[in-house]
């Protein structure tokens, strides 16, 4: 085996970014296993079976049915100790953050964090980004983790892969740290940090009634459905929708923003994403200075229109 | 009139007995605190000394704030407080009649009880109202109900009647009875204030005269980067102590709760109560422990809501420096390394790149003259600005160089300016702080005269780095400079077609800088139609974004909607404001609060109307 890639349970799902992790993996090259950890490790393998991996190396066991830290790192030792691959890699998730240093300490082996390309080496951003740095280890083995976005998930490789169960010994005594439950923003939250697509919601939709159009479009697309603070205040969506200073930071592919007029409140927590498509009546309106495409018009004459072209 | 009776020796014994116990009390436990506070870090201010005794004049004698604030229960209070200076002297010639003789003669006695009783009536008028207010009435900020103030109000309805009933001509037993019951509630009356809030009556005007003349008036936090690690730990170690003055506050607090009254957090559906946050919750501990590093006592939660507005030290009718956000929040950064995660970005961001969004390029500061020593200003942008962070606020600091152009100022920006800080300080990150304001000292070192937009930077670059070193520059907001282009006639104005203006003062402009009259001398140059809103000048309310509040993660918070309501009541067709933030928060709030069928209010920077406006 070349290469180890730790898997993130999602809530019964697989994280996007261990699948971009895969992705990474077959790009590097080499015999490629994946491994599933916890009570959901049997549904994490089944999500992977049709793509080109040798296999998913399953571990269950009560002491690590979801994640803790302790865990987890212990669990990855003894895979590494016992299947030794070369690299072993993730995705730059909080999960990873959290555990990964720790295998790095057991095993001996460097960890080089939130890589952003592996075309020219290892490149990693320094100097808040302003920079970026090509890294090696003289190391034969090492962690590798991946940012988020830094491969497409749907580039992975199809093909087939089986699943092997794994046991470990763990001792309680070697396992300190419990978990609480998995953080969710609210009730019913969406998770807008990692959508791909977001329709965003602005003041320029102009009435409660319209906010189902938003909706529509947003099913339409696939997308999930933000908006920005005035519009949470005005009691139209719910606060765990908001997008900006006060509320999330997203970072999609597409953002979709629907008569937001690009306040600095609501921007800097959306001016992370690849592609902005403003809709706004003002031509003045600043969100079109950071908008990738920008569209001066009423929001309610384009999105009905925009939803039938999609739907047909 | 006193019929002629004589006090048995037995009786003199017992009064002796019962006024050395009570004397002994009152003394024992005021000493007591005044041990503790004598704990606390620093010393007492007596600079400005006439200043201060003439603030103790009107503020205690006169009653002016206490009765400006809540003009009908402030009069009460006065004339309860009126009254008992009054009766100062019957007091004393009550105890020597007991002891010895009266020290009034009967024609004195007699001209005296002719302004006296007149007092005992309004002390009697006044009691009842405020005892009405607080049982009846029961509004929120007096808090859970006093069982104390009832029986004091009781005391005082019985001690002004004993006086009045003593002077109708009695019996001499009648009247000896009497006697010893109003002698009975003085003694107890000194039982009751040292353990109760009625000590406030002998440390407020003590606390009025210590009260800082600026606030926010937080001690600093000196860091030496290359310091010696055991300077450190006693620096550190420090933080979780008051300040002489901060202990006495505590003392002499009266729990009326004017403080949470005007809090834009508590008013905005936060948590956060100062007159218990910060004053009340403090006072059991600092009394049974004996020891002033209690500042860790602060709810935590409740600190990181504050907006350091200073509404409620401003408030405060007993001169207590009522807010501590500083205190408990550079506790939990610099000692507990406890950084709520958005700020943490804050931090990092201020520390990598010297401002709060991480932006890399300034090209909208590149758009402006560069300083140099032949300039009059040196233009302070201040992050939005530099950045062109805020595009709606890019045109209001064209607008001011607009005027400044006009007018013939001259005036660059700095190549090396950082954030001056503000966020760093009031989250309590005194070390970033300690970074930023260093390297900006050293940019400024030439410099004379400062002018920004930001009443947050002005407040940094001016009173607060001027806490840490001597500095030799001035600084100004623009609306200052504005102002005075006008009243100097170097700009001309003429009334615009604005509508009905109303003005908003950001707290850093009118708290903490005193600036009041400058944004409405230039509003006032374009707008014939100006209307001040309710909560104006000094007693503003904030626009929730304070204190660094702008980059909490908070979407329950109603602070800046609290504000945006108040500005659609007053009918204003635009709203004026003075500061980035304010500004933003404005053109944030106004949306969802704006009725059906009305515009939305139109939010404008004081450089803006007045440069529309330019002749």
């Amino acid at each position: 085996m070349d290469i180890l890639v730790v898997l993130e349970d999602n809530r019964g799902s697989l994280h996007r970014m261990s699948k971009e992790a895969i992705v990474g993996a077959q790009q590097l090259g080499g015999s490629i296993s994946a491994l599933a950890i916890g009570d959901n490790a049997d549904a994490l393998a089944s999500e992977l079976s049709g793509f080109d991996l040798e296999e998913v190396i399953t571990v269950k066991h009560d002491l690590v049915s979801s994640y803790n830290a302790d865990g987890y790192a212990m669990v990855v030792q003894k895979v590494f100790e016992s299947e030794s691959p070369k690299t072993i890699l993730a995705g730059h998730t909080y999960q990873t953050r959290d555990f990964m240093p720790r295998v790095s300490a057991k095993i001996d082996a460097p960890f080089i964090p939130d890589i952003i390309s592996i075309d020219d080496g290892l490149t990693k951003q320094i100097l808040n980004a302003k920079l970026n740095a090509t890294v090696s280890s003289s190391n034969e083995q090492m962690i590798l983790s991946f940012q988020s976005a830094a491969f497409s998930e749907e580039s992975i490789k199809p093909g087939f892969c089986s699943s092997r169960s794994f046991d470990v010994s763990l001792d309680s005594s070697q396992v300190r740290a419990e978990s609480e439950d998995p953080f969710q923003e609210a009730a019913g939250g969406v998770d807008l940090e990692s959508a791909d697509l977001i329709v965003s919601i602005g003041r320029g939709i102009e009435k409660e009634e319209n906010i189902s159009l938003a909706f529509d479009l947003a099913e339409a697309l696939g997308a999930e459905v933000s908006a920005s603070r005035p519009v949470v205040d005005s009691g139209w969506v719910e606060p765990f929708r908001q997008v900006g200073s006060s509320g999330q930071n997203v970072s999609p592919k597409l953002y979709f923003a629907l008569g937001i007029s690009g306040a600095i409140q609501h921007v800097v927590g959306m001016k992370g994403s690849k592609n902005i498509i403003a809709i706004n009546k003002d031509p003045d309106a600043p969100i079109f200075e950071i908008a990738d495409y920008a569209v001066v018009g009423d929001v309610l004459e384009i999105v009905p229109k925009l939803i039938e072209k999609l739907q047909s | 009139m006193i019929p002629s009776v004589t006090f048995t020796i037995v009786e003199k014994v017992i009064l002796a007995g019962l006024t050395l116990a009570a004397l002994g009390s009152f003394s024992y436990e005021v000493l007591r605190r005044v041990a503790i506070v004598n704990k606390g870090l620093g010393s007492f201010p007596f600079d400005r000394f006439l200043e201060r005794l003439w603030r103790v004049f009107r503020e205690v004698l006169l009653h002016e704030k206490v009765i400006r604030e809540r003009p009908f229960p402030g009069l009460m209070h006065a004339l309860v407080f009126w009254g008992f200076l009054v009766f100062g002297l019957v007091t004393i010639d009550h105890f020597a009649t007991g002891f010895y003789k009266p020290i009034l003669s009967e024609s004195l006695h007699h001209a005296y009880s002719k302004v006296v009783i007149p007092f005992a009536i309004f002390v009697i008028f006044g009691i009842v109202s405020l005892a009405y207010r607080r049982f009846i009435t029961q509004p929120k900020a007096l808090g859970k109900i006093s069982p104390t103030s009832g029986l004091v109000a009781v005391f005082i309805v019985v001690l002004m009647g004993t006086y009045i009933y003593g002077e109708t001509g009695l019996s001499p037993l009648v009247w000896k009875v009497n006697w010893w019951i109003h002698s009975a509630l003085i003694l107890a009356f000194l039982f009751l204030i040292p353990r109760s809030k009625h000590l406030h009556l002998v440390l407020g005007p003590f606390n009025i005269f210590f009260r800082s003349f600026e606030h926010p008036d937080h001690t600093p936090v000196h860091i030496d980067l290359e310091g010696d690690e055991d300077d450190l730990d006693v620096m550190l170690n420090d933080l979780t102590k008051l300040t002489k003055k901060q202990a006495l506050d505590i003392f002499s607090c009266v729990e009326c709760g004017r403080c949470t009254d005007v809090c834009p957090a508590n008013r905005g559906g936060g948590i956060l109560d100062p007159k218990y946050h910060f004053i009340m919750d403090l006072r059991e501990p600092l009394l049974e422990g004996k020891d002033v590093a209690i500042l860790d006592q602060i709810n935590v939660e409740a600190g990181w809501e504050c907006t350091a507005c200073q509404a409620c030290t401003e408030v405060c009718p007993v001169g207590n420096h009522v807010e501590k956000s500083d205190e408990i929040r550079r506790l939990e950064v610099l000692v507990e390394g406890r950084v709520p995660q958005e700020y943490q970005k804050v931090f990092t961001n201020l520390q990598e790149t010297g401002n709060t969004e991480g932006a890399s390029s300034s090209p909208f500061a590149d758009s402006f003259p560069v300083f140099t020593a032949d300039k009059e200003y040196v233009l302070w942008l201040g992050c939005f600005a530099r950045h062109g962070l805020d595009p709606n606020f890019n045109k209001s600091v064209e607008n001011f160089t607009k005027i400044l152009d006009v007018a013939g100022v001259t005036y660059g920006v700095l190549a090396e300016e950082q954030c001056s800080g503000d966020p760093a300080n009031r989250l309590g990150d005194k070390l970033t702080y300690t970074m930023l304001r260093e390297h900006n000292m050293e940019q400024l070192i030439e410099t004379k005269k400062v002018v920004t937009l930001c009443p947050h930077c002005a407040v940094n670059l001016g009173k607060e780095y001027g806490k840490y070193d001597a500095i030799n520059y001035t600084v100004e907001h623009h609306t200052q400079v504005i102002g005075r282009l006008i009243e100097e006639g170097r700009i001309k104005v003429k009334m615009g077609e604005t509508g009905k203006v109303t003005y908003h003062d950001p707290c850093n402009l009118s708290r903490m800088l005193d600036v009041v009259d400058e944004p409405r001398t230039a509003i006032q140059a374009a707008s014939s139609d100006f209307q001040e809103m309710d909560e104006s000048g000094r007693d503003t309310l904030c626009c929730g974004a304070g204190g660094a509040l702008w980059w909490k993660k908070e979407t329950k918070g109603r602070t800046h909607l609290v504000r945006a309501e108040q500005v659609i009541e007053s009918g204003a067709d635009t709203v004026v404001t003075g500061c980035n933030f304010c500004f933003g928060m404005m053109k944030q709030g106004l949306g969802p609060m704006t009725p059906e069928g009305r515009e939305e209010v139109i939010v404008k920077d004081v450089a803006d109307i007045v440069a529309e406006n330019l002749v």
